[in-house]
């Protein structure tokens, strides 16, 4: 069953979720529950031109734990969403783990974002443009 | 205290309580907290600790050696008493986009300096019940200290050292009866059941064969665990270097939308109260009875070893 606003303990563990780092040892200061989003953009730019190490450190050091934490609490009220979120996560870590070349490393990513806003659509999170 | 309630405990371990020290304004957030990651720490003097160590802000603590200094809560958990200090030396999760280990602690994002958990081997605990380690690192010359409390069984929950494997008829390639994904949650999304080398045959068979084995029980797709790693992509390289042994995947979940656990995965790594560990890792001898076992984490330089020990099949 999925409620039409994103329960109080989803949106504390997003804010709380992980960490800094953007994979260039800048910090990152952004808590809002949306940060996910933006970081998986962030990424998707990366691979888009090129950077392909600069996208694996932004996913690694922006996303991996927070999709953990997020997908944690998900499951608990939509298993197969969350399913969903983590089979998307796992072929873009296929993708960087079997060097593939940035297009599919970019639209595996972009799957993913759109799984993780289906996710929080779902959950009645606002989902920010990417920048 | 009852099993079924020193098991949720232990699931539920984690964590926490800082620096013993005032933290400085200068690093506020950066106090430090210990998860436990081991599973199951049983009463004996064999068990390996494991225990992840990250800042508030959840940073990771990775590289070099740490201190763990054990106390023994009692039943009910009460005033610590001291029990023992091990060293413990960093593991690391190895996958891409992640830093190698420095080789003193240190705090950083996983581009930086990596991710993984402090590990100390044959930690004695000499009662079952609340326990507590306060792990202590050094960080750029001064001491930071975090501890978590867990829960020390008296019996193994999951197959033990020294115990019978149990005769498992484990999903295979040849299993038609059963969906791709229910052999290896990868299946969904790459199209095919990858390592089709650890899905080749069942454990039970192994055992008939009097084959020495290893095998993984884990969901590279589903598992949600913080030290989540590519712990079955390790075995797949292990089973390259080691044609010599058995290697089987054995895939968590049947049905993951619908909370299905795959039966020969239910007889390793399910509590009886329907709990459920993974990822773990087995080495089986030829006499079908487990050498060693590994939670959570496992890296190829702790198992190695264990693989060059077992004698050669006949």
């Amino acid at each position: 069953m999925i409620r039409s606003s994103l329960p109080r303990s989803l949106l504390a563990l997003v804010l709380t979720a992980s960490a800094c780092g953007d994979g260039s040892a800048e910090p990152d200061g952004s808590t809002t529950p949306d940060h996910m989003v933006v970081s998986l953009c962030r990424s998707e730019a990366r691979a888009s031109n090129g950077d392909l190490a600069g996208a694996a450190a932004v996913f690694q050091d922006q996303v991996h734990a927070r999709l953990h934490t997020f997908v944690e609490e998900l499951q608990s009220r939509d298993r197969a969403l969350a399913g969903k979120v983590l089979q998307a996560k796992e072929s873009v870590e296929t993708a960087f783990a079997g060097g593939s070349n940035p297009e599919l490393i970019e639209f595996r990513i972009l799957a993913l974002r759109l799984e993780v806003e289906k996710a929080l659509t779902a959950t009645g999170a606002s989902v920010p443009p990417c920048r | 205290m009852p099993l079924r309630a020193a098991v949720a405990v232990l699931l539920l371990t984690a964590a926490c309580a800082g620096d013993s020290e005032p933290t400085p304004p200068a690093q506020r957030g950066r106090g430090l907290v210990a998860q436990v990651a081991s599973y199951e720490p049983l009463v004996g003097d064999d068990n390996r600790l494991i225990v992840g160590l990250l800042t508030e802000d959840n940073l990771f603590v990775s590289g070099g050696t740490a201190t763990f200094r054990l106390a023994f809560l009692g039943e009910q958990g009460g005033v610590p008493q001291e029990a023992g200090q091990a060293e413990a030396t960093f593991l690391p999760i190895l996958e891409p986009g992640v830093a190698q280990a420095p080789p003193r602690p240190s705090v950083g994002s996983p581009s930086q300096v990596g991710r993984g958990v402090y590990s100390a081997e044959d930690v004695t605990f000499h009662e079952p019940g609340a326990w507590q380690v306060e792990v202590e690192v050094a960080i750029d010359g001064r001491l930071r200290r975090a501890t978590a409390a867990f829960t020390v069984l008296p019996e193994p929950v999951v197959p033990a050292v020294g115990e019978e494997a149990p005769r498992t008829k484990n999903l295979t390639v040849d299993s038609a009866e059963a969906p791709p994904e229910a052999i290896d949650s990868r299946a969904a999304t790459e199209g095919e059941i990858p390592d089709p080398e650890l899905h080749a045959t069942t454990i039970a068979n192994l055992i008939e064969r009097k084959h020495p084995f290893l095998a993984v029980f884990a969901t590279p797709v589903f598992c949600v665990s913080r030290f989540c790693g590519p712990i079955t992509d390790m075995v797949a390289g292990l089973a390259e270097a080691h044609p010599d042994i058995g290697f089987v995947h054995v895939e968590i979940w049947r049905d993951f939308d619908n909370q299905v656990v795959n039966k020969a995965a239910a007889e390793w790594v399910q509590t009886p109260d329907g709990g459920l560990t993974e990822p773990w890792i087995f080495l089986v001898g030829e006499d079908g009875r487990i050498v060693a076992r590994w939670d959570n984490v496992a890296t190829p330089q702790e198992i190695e070893p264990r693989l060059r020990d077992l004698p050669s099949p006949q």
